[in-house]
């Protein structure tokens, strides 16, 4: 199994810089998609299969809290994984995030963590895929 | 300079610099730091549990470092000027979201605004009459990199 996966940041370094730590990671990929906001991440769910989403939370336009919100209010995004990659260090925003049914991961990470916590979160076997 | 968060400020720094770049400064009792290159500036302001403004300021040419180290560039592959920008953008907002909980706790929540990079390589003549809360330096290879925390001042 392959993951298509949307990465929603608005910055472009970081947006590559995760996709680098996916591969380090050997994380199992098929398509990645990308948005500078959580408008275009809402954009491209619309448009494309996606098994799992890693957003931002400070963005301009629409920030990642408001982003999940709006995915878990559409039936078909409900149980859709999301994974916040954040600076956020106030226990209280993050919490309110994992109420919301998201993973957190703190910035910045080891490709060690991210592996981890997408093969807990999307069932991956990660034995299996090298 | 003694400001009650120097401390705070240097470890987050130095802590910021090597998990995202892999880029270790050098120990400051060893090296003197150079003060030819003015490099370039950038601000990054937050609201929440008390507002301010953190400047960093780098060598330039630090910034193909920290960039191609930050996107797995290939050896001597120099990231194009958006993406330095960019990279050195990320580094200031990492090292604002994980100062902050230090010096206001877990428990505070704050707007970390997206950073702003100032080509003038100058730090606003209006924040002179204010008394940082914290500053520190670290020594790279490249030169220093100069950072200085503003609380409940004005934003730029």
């Amino acid at each position: 199994m392959s993951l298509n996966i949307l990465i929603v940041d608005d910055s472009t370094v970081v947006r590559m810089s995760i996709i680098r730590v996916l591969k380090i990671a050997e994380i199992p990929l098929d398509n990645v998609f990308q948005a500078a906001n959580g408008q275009e991440g809402l954009d491209v769910l619309e448009d494309n299969w996606i098994d799992m989403v890693l957003a931002d939370i400070n963005m301009p336009v629409m920030n990642g809290e408001e982003m999940i919100e709006k995915i878990r209010a559409n039936p078909m995004w409900k149980d859709m994984p999301i994974l916040v990659i954040s600076t956020e260090g106030s226990k209280t925003r993050i919490e309110r995030l994992e109420q919301k049914g998201a993973k957190f991961i703190h910035k910045p990470f080891p490709p060690e963590t991210i592996r981890e916590v997408i093969c807990e979160m999307t069932g991956i076997n990660h034995e299996q895929q090298v | 300079m003694n400001n009650k968060y120097d401390e705070e400020l240097y470890h987050v720094a130095e802590e910021t610099f090597a998990a995202l770049a892999f880029i270790m400064p050098l120990d400051p009792e060893d090296e003197t730091p150079d003060e030819t290159d003015a490099g370039i500036i950038a601000s990054v302001t937050f609201t929440g549990e008390f507002r301010g403004i953190i400047f960093l300021s780098v060598p330039a040419g630090l910034l193909p470092e920290l960039s191609a180290n930050m996107l797995g560039a290939e050896d001597g592959e120099e990231p194009p000027i958006d993406e330095q920008h960019d990279a050195f953008a990320e580094a200031l907002n990492v090292i604002c979201g994980n100062l902050l909980p230090i010096i206001a706790g877990t428990k505070a929540v704050f707007d970390v605004h997206a950073p702003k990079i100032m080509t003038d390589g100058r730090i606003p003549d209006e924040y002179e009459q204010y008394e940082p809360a914290g500053s520190a330096t670290l020594i790279f290879d490249t030169g220093k990199a100069d950072m200085v925390l503003f609380i409940d001042k004005p934003a730029a």
